[in-house]
């Protein structure tokens, strides 16, 4: 596929030093990318940080390197006064606002520092300035970055988090385009880390203001010339990556959809600014990774679901909107997928065999085995490969035939509850009905595997199975 | 569907119950033992079966025939080119068999009753069974394996109610 239609040179890449470090910040080369991507788009940065990594720091030398006119407030103290100025009533009867030099009014450039432990009252007021650049319903001519900084956030599940430091509200996380996790002492090199201690301050020198600006405008040439193949993957990768992120709880927004797709691009045209020799599937992860509002929110993002989302939505770049597999990937729910992955029966058997078993190891107990028998009831089964189909076919068996297993248990055992509350589940069905004798071997089936440990673990398994029998059935 | 509880039991010792599953139809018991000690089973008849049980049976004499030998005893001559490898020959035969099957694309294996019908009796159908099989399913596009079907004198696949119907008459 092509990728990137550009026409301009490869200086970035001779460099051995970063945009950052040249800049006198060091050790965040793995920011890079979605840092300039905000700058060359003006968007909304967030940047999330343990004390100490130099996000004030990063926002400040930009800030100066780039010879802005900013405003650095810390927002656990601010009040908005301080942001707008006094309020005066004006000659013609409306409000005028007395400036300072501290007052919002003429920046080009603002850094919400401690974002986290603002009021509430004052994160109401910040948030139209971040999202769109205004204050009081008046316009904020020439401000082009809002930039805010952040301790993790505590959550109720980790204690080592910062107290004070609360998640942000979900509408206002969702308004920063990038959300960027700093780099800690742990990332960095030996090289690294004795760079940063023996660490002097040091102004910017013309050169390196050149540099920054050099490679801002070379990004934004990249950007405005990505041709419409990549543009249209993106696109794809981004409806997909939503699609399978859901599936494993983290939902986005429609906002953070459109949002993705622009940081993805202008990442992609970053990277490339910098060093075009990165592959787009690890450009765009790390796209991914600086997109997620729940960062902030203190909600923890699983590395394995991320990866697994992201891996699976790249390689549907290649396919076309009408393939069957994109269809099946975007489903909500694993027994859609399943569902829609029998009836596209021109699916190859791999991709068959890999939407099933991901699908049927996302049900419950239960549900999955009304799936395995669906599978064998439309001799879908036949298209898995033969690994998978084995294991399909020993739960089929344990269904449709007789279990067979013994065991000593103890009347007080959790496992003579649970029969108890079995034997009164089956109890209840109708042994002229043929469906009843697949529920109630799988069922006991699952007692058997060991797999139901309460009685609690036998209704869910049982009306699942219900459930789905139907579902799939009337489909 | 009866439960018993002993009048008499050790009572330095935790009761123990028997719990029997045999199949919905057949009933589900817990049974509380006297002396203490139990079991818990579970036994599912074939009324309960769900579908109908097909049974492939291979001649006495063939277990651990080589393709060759087969070849011959199926009265099929070596196809020029498959002296070397008559196993070629044999997948392909097989392949061709599996196909004509009136099965499902894939089946369960159950354990083998002298009870379940056999539909096919030609060596060869049997052949593209159990060449074509793991443990639990039988796969009608699966690369037949020689060895694996020379192994086993006979195998039961479970059809399903739906494909059932498609299926020949029983010969015996």
């Amino acid at each position: 596929m092509a990728r990137i239609n550009s026409k301009t040179g490869d200086f970035a890449a001779n460099s051995n030093r970063g945009w950052l470090e040249r800049i006198g910040l060091i050790g965040l080369s793995s920011i890079e990318a979605p840092l300039l991507a905000a700058l060359v788009t003006g968007s909304p940065l967030l940047l999330i940080g343990a004390h100490g990594t130099a996000k004030s720091l990063l926002l400040t030398r930009v800030a100066s390197a780039l010879g802005l006119e900013f405003r650095h407030y810390n927002a656990s103290l601010l009040n908005f006064d301080d942001l707008v100025g006094f309020p005066l009533p004006g000659k013609d009867g409306t409000l005028q606002y007395v400036r300072t030099p501290a007052s919002i009014w003429g920046a080009g450039a603002v850094i919400f520092d401690e974002i986290s432990r603002c009021r509430p009252d004052i994160q109401n007021k910040l948030f139209p300035i971040i999202h769109e650049r205004k204050v009081q319903g008046i316009s904020l001519d020439g401000l082009r970055y809002r930039w805010a900084a952040m301790n993790p956030p505590t959550t109720d599940d980790d204690d080592n988090g910062y107290s004070g430091s609360e998640p942000l509200d979900a509408a206002l996380a969702d308004r920063f385009a990038f959300i960027v996790d700093m780099p800690t002492w742990a990332h960095f090199t030996l090289a690294q880390q004795l760079a940063v201690i023996q660490t002097e301050e040091k102004s910017i020198s013309q050169s390196e203001v050149r540099y920054l600006h050099e490679v801002i405008s070379r990004t934004e040439k990249i950007l405005s010339r990505l041709d419409t193949t990549f543009t249209n993957g993106i696109a794809q990768y981004v409806q997909l990556v939503i699609a399978l992120l859901a599936q494993a709880g983290l939902l986005l927004s429609p906002r953070r959809a459109t949002l993705l797709y622009r940081n993805i691009l202008a990442v992609n045209a970053a990277s490339l600014a910098i060093n075009p020799n990165v592959g787009l599937s690890d450009v765009t992860l790390v796209a991914l990774r600086s997109s997620l509002p729940q960062r902030a929110q203190g909600i923890e993002i699983p590395e394995v679901k991320l990866l697994s989302a992201h891996k699976e939505a790249i390689r549907s770049i290649h396919l076309s909107l009408k393939d069957p597999l994109r269809a099946i990937l975007c489903a909500s729910s694993p027994l859609e997928r399943i569902q829609l992955a029998v009836k596209a029966t021109k699916l190859p058997k791999s991709e068959f065999s890999r939407v099933t078993a991901d699908a049927l190891a996302q049900l419950p107990h239960g549900s999955r085995e009304a799936a395995i028998v669906h599978l064998f009831e439309t001799g879908a089964v036949g298209r898995l490969n033969a690994a998978i189909a084995a294991q399909a076919g020993e739960s089929y068996r344990g269904i449709a035939t007789p279990v067979n297993f013994s065991e000593t248990v103890h009347s007080r055992d959790s496992r003579y509850i649970t029969w108890s509350r079995i034997k009164d589940l089956l109890s209840k069905l109708n042994p002229n009905e043929p469906r009843a004798h697949l529920q109630a071997n799988a069922l006991a089936s699952l007692f058997a595997k060991k797999q139901l440990a309460t009685p609690q673990d036998a209704l869910n398994a049982f009306t699942a199975f219900a459930r789905t029998d139907d579902q799939l059935r009337a489909a | 569907m009866s439960d018993h509880t002993s009048l008499l039991h050790n009572m330095s010792a935790p009761p123990k119950s028997v719990v029997s599953y045999e199949g919905l139809s057949s009933g589900f018991t817990i049974k509380k033992l006297p002396d203490g000690s139990g079991h818990v089973t579970n036994h599912h008849s074939d009324a309960s079966l769900f579908g109908t049980p097909i049974r492939f049976s291979l001649p006495v004499g063939w277990i651990g025939l080589k393709p060759i030998k087969i070849l011959a005893l199926l009265n099929i001559d070596l196809d020029e080119g498959s002296y070397d490898d008559p196993s070629k020959q044999l997948a392909t035969l097989i392949n061709k068999r599996a196909e004509e099957l009136s099965l499902p694309e894939g089946c369960a294996v159950i354990a083998t009753e002298p009870s379940h019908p056999i539909l096919w009796s030609d060596p060869l159908a049997t052949l593209a069974i159990t060449s074509k099989c793991t443990d639990t399913v039988w796969l009608r596009s699966k690369t037949p394996s020689i060895i694996a079907a020379v192994q086993r004198e006979s195998i039961s696949l479970l059809v399903p109610p739906r494909f059932a119907i498609k299926l020949p008459e029983a010969k015996c």
